[in-house]
């Protein structure tokens, strides 16, 4: 049996008969009128919090609040926009580094923004092999895309949070790829460099090298010394949800001219015992965010441990430091991901299972947390949305990725 | 208006007529009120609760027709390089599809020339022309065909193969990519186009196959996607999200005639003239991620209320957009990145589209969801067959949908899994006349 569709009736009737339908449904609604104009089955409340005892503690946390400080970086701005999409059309998604670029430099202008993407269009991480270029016009390009598979990069390549620009021109950008989109396919990776017009010069691979996932490097031209965060580091592939206690971070000096790559001309491991894990939603979890302070201070976004840890004269030290210090741990904090410095020396952290972005002085004190991305679609709002973030090149802004909708927004006051 | 009275027999429904939105309804056409009151007028002079829609016409049926529970799209590609071929198959399929809107059963008119290399060749004898009968005494189902053209009928991998490169309709552009395409070549694009719906799916699917078999070794299947939408009996009918779809709202926007909106005009070749253009998407909708999301986030999300269909902060279906109220707390009623708002005529220069909405459900597949958290199971491919009209796609779909396929909160649950344009020429005026005849003439 079918209802006939209106055959029989003028579309003026109908309308009018609809409108009368839910302005009965309405006055009805608004009163304490009968219960057949509110369908059976639904549940108004969130559905999601009905399970919340599977993540309460995350739950809790996110719903907490703290507003900025007067005088932090983060007081004042509150105004998001979405300044591209970073999906090119070779369909790769989840974008993961930023890169404001400041000079002019080969295909590179200052006021570029350079994100990569870690997944290709099927999604299956580990996977991205471009690097779009965000113009101050919001314009995007592709500035660079590499090879699914690089000699002198194991296991081929999926681009991840470690990517910087010298002013040499190279871009370093690592690569912890897959096959599939599985830990289990993942390969130790490189760091592939690229000319400032996209062209592949060269890899850096070596056992200082396993699983690349974030950088920041001290520039003096000539030479550089490049931090890494590795989350490969022994068995992690196998390790089921079993945390291994492995991950590192590690110093390379680097030395280049303007028409010479970066060669490594020295290693050394300045931090250990971080933890890593596989994980089925995320890839893998590790050391991720990488802040180097003038006074030689390394701080080192620990995404399991939910702390920032402090890796002390990162710079000089011949040594580990093993899982460092702490900076700050718990609080705003929800598992850090990618990390940057404010122009008023505190830092900017990243929360991988909220969607907010939190700010902690030198001295280890939470001043401000800004709810970035609140996608509900996620539970916490946003959880795992954020990845990399960045201070803007006119130093009033924070650049961030939705790994959401796969956009670069802009915060700003 | 002049040429663009609505035919008294095709009913303007509340369901067809939507500014801009994709898959939810925005806001009103005020100059489509008042052609619906007058389209409406001619219907009330006619026989009710007639099974029948008309064939024939200055405008083809199954654009503005009160949208049926079935569809079935098809496009072909043509093998050939022959015009001849081309008018041959054309005027035959208006000839047949005229006697199937009529719910009778029909001689299939094969075209089946001697310089044609058939698949079957010395295997089997030639096609009968017998109608299959499957939907025999079934009924018109207000059954309607709708002939389009895609843009591989003028230009093949560069070559003109029918001496129609200058008659390229500029409206009949490429769709630039957009950000999260993930389209499959297959399903997408084609050189010719049928669209039937109607309230029998045996009887939609009927129609399909007996064009098809015309003249297949000329103009072959390259895809076909089956698509329904629930009884609009109760009002407007939801989506597979399980909001309303397709709300017309009043609203103070000056009037906007469907000749503005709708039907091609001057600013296009001649032999589009009463024509239109249709954008197809097939949209995937990740409906096990939707499905876990509380009431109030998909409310958010659409920028709507899922009960009443009310914008976010109103009370009626039908309430006009406010895309400036904000609560207490000073927020946006209607988030930035809601659906609703990003469709809106407001905020896309008065662009407006007018749709037919149909779900589709191709089954299950291995489906790797694109948004946190990372996960690959067995998955719908279900969703919404978006079927966009307007009178020049650069100035609605395009400028329309780049901005939501960045912004939309939507986004995250929805893939556009396949893609085509398709010029829609106008109505063969009566019998002996063909759609296409004023493309080939």
């Amino acid at each position: 049996m079918r209802p006939s569709r209106g055959t029989s009736v003028s579309w003026i009737r109908a309308l009018a008969a609809a409108v009368a339908a839910v302005s009965a449904a309405t006055a009805s609604g608004c009163s304490t009128g009968s219960k057949s104009d509110t369908p059976a089955g639904i549940d108004t409340k969130n559905a999601q919090s009905t399970s919340a005892s599977q993540v309460s503690a995350a739950d809790a946390a996110a719903r907490t609040t703290l507003s900025p400080a007067p005088g932090s970086f983060l007081a004042g701005k509150t105004a998001v926009t979405t300044v591209a999409s970073t999906t090119p059309d070779n369909g790769d998604v989840n974008p993961y580094a930023i890169w404001p670029v400041t000079a002019d430099m080969g295909s590179l202008h200052a006021g570029d923004v350079l994100v990569d993407n870690f997944n290709n269009k099927s999604n299956n991480q580990g996977t991205g092999t471009t690097i779009v270029n965000v113009h101050p016009d919001k314009s995007v390009t592709v500035f660079a895309t590499l090879p699914q598979n690089l000699a002198g990069c194991p296991g081929g390549v999926g681009l991840t949070t470690a990517m910087v620009v010298l002013k040499a021109g190279w871009v370093i950008v690592g690569s912890l790829p897959s096959t599939d989109g599985k830990i289990a396919t993942s390969g130790a990776g490189c760091l592939i460099e690229l000319t400032p017009t996209g062209q592949v010069a060269g890899t850096l691979t070596g056992n200082y090298i396993s699983g690349p996932w974030d950088a920041t490097v001290l520039d003096r031209g000539n030479t550089a010394t490049l931090f890494v965060t590795n989350t490969l580091v022994g068995d992690v592939k196998n390790a089921g949800d079993k945390t291994v206690n492995q991950g590192t971070v590690v110093r390379l000096s680097l030395s280049q001219t303007a028409t010479t790559p970066p060669a490594v001309t020295s290693q050394v491991v300045v931090a250990d015992a971080l933890p890593e894990r596989p994980d089925a939603s995320a890839f893998v979890k590790g050391p991720t965010g990488l802040v180097l302070d003038p006074s030689g201070t390394l701080y080192v976004g620990d995404n399991i441990g939910n702390r920032v840890a402090t890796i002390t004269n990162a710079l000089t030290r011949m040594d580990s430091a093993g899982p460092g210090g702490t900076l700050s741990s718990g609080g705003q904090l929800a598992n850090p991901l990618g990390m940057d410095r404010a122009p008023n020396g505190n830092l900017l952290v990243a929360n991988a299972t909220n969607g907010k972005i939190v700010e902690i002085t030198p001295a280890g004190t939470q001043v401000g947390a800004f709810y970035a991305n609140q996608d509900v679609a996620q539970d916490p709002p946003g959880n795992g949305n954020l990845f990399d973030l960045a201070v803007n090149q006119t130093r009033d802004g924070i650049y961030f990725v939705n790994d959401d909708t796969n956009t670069l927004s802009l915060l700003r006051g | 208006m002049s040429d663009q009275q609505p035919q008294s027999s095709q009913r303007l429904s509340r369901r067809n007529l939507m500014a801009g939105g994709l898959l939810v309804g925005g806001a009103a056409i005020g100059g489509a009120v008042g052609a619906a009151a007058g389209a409406a007028h001619g219907a009330d002079a006619r026989p009710a609760a007639s099974d029948t829609e008309p064939f024939y016409g200055r405008h083809q049926s199954g654009i503005i027709t009160d949208t049926q529970q079935h569809t079935v799209i098809a496009a072909f590609d043509l093998n050939t390089g022959l015009r001849e071929h081309v008018t041959q198959v054309l005027s035959r399929w208006s000839e047949l599809a005229a006697q199937l809107t009529s719910g009778q059963s029909a001689t299939v008119p094969i075209y089946d020339p001697p310089d044609v290399v058939s698949a079957y060749a010395n295997t089997t004898a030639k096609s009968t022309t017998s109608d299959s009968l499957d939907t025999w005494q079934a009924g018109p189902n207000r059954l309607t065909i709708t002939i389009g053209f895609g843009r591989g009928l003028f230009s093949h991998n560069g070559i003109d193969r029918f001496g129609l490169a200058d008659k390229l309709p500029p409206q009949l552009a490429e769709l630039p990519h957009f950000p999260g395409d993930q389209l499959a070549a297959d399903q997408s694009n084609g050189d010719l186009l049928i669209h039937a719906c109607g309230d029998d799916l045996q009887v939609v699917f009927h129609a399909i196959r007996a064009l098809a078999r015309v003249s297949p070794d000329i103009a072959a299947l390259r895809w076909t996607q089956i698509g329904y939408s629930p009884s609009n009996a109760s009002g407007t009918p939801r989506n597979l999200m399980g909001f309303k779809d397709g709300t017309v709202n009043s609203n103070a926007h000056p009037p906007a005639d469907l000749d503005t909106t709708l039907w091609a005009g001057a600013d296009g070749p001649a032999w589009m003239r009463g024509g239109s253009y249709l954008v197809y998407r097939r949209i995937r909708i990740t409906l096990e991620h939707w499905d876990r999301l509380g009431l109030d986030a998909q409310e958010q999300v659409i920028g709507r209320h899922k009960v009443s269909g009310a914008p976010l902060g109103s009370g009626r279906e039908f309430d006009a957009l406010d895309l400036t109220a904000r609560d207490d707390a000073g927020k946006f009623h209607i988030p930035d990145t809601a659906h609703v708002r990003l469709a809106a005529p407001e905020t896309n220069n008065g662009a407006v589209i007018i749709r037919r909405a149909f779900s589709y459900n191709n089954g299950t597949t291995p489906f790797t969801e694109r948004w946190p958290p990372w996960r690959q199971a067995l998955e719908y491919d279900a969703g919404l067959l978006f079927l966009g009209y307007q009178r020049d796609p650069r100035r609605s779909f395009v400028p329309i949908f780049s901005r939501m396929s960045i912004n939309d909160a939507l986004n995250q649950f929805t893939t556009h899994t396949a893609s085509a344009v398709f010029a829609l020429p106008p109505g063969a005026a009566g019998p002996g006349h063909w759609v296409g005849e004023t493309l080939f003439a």
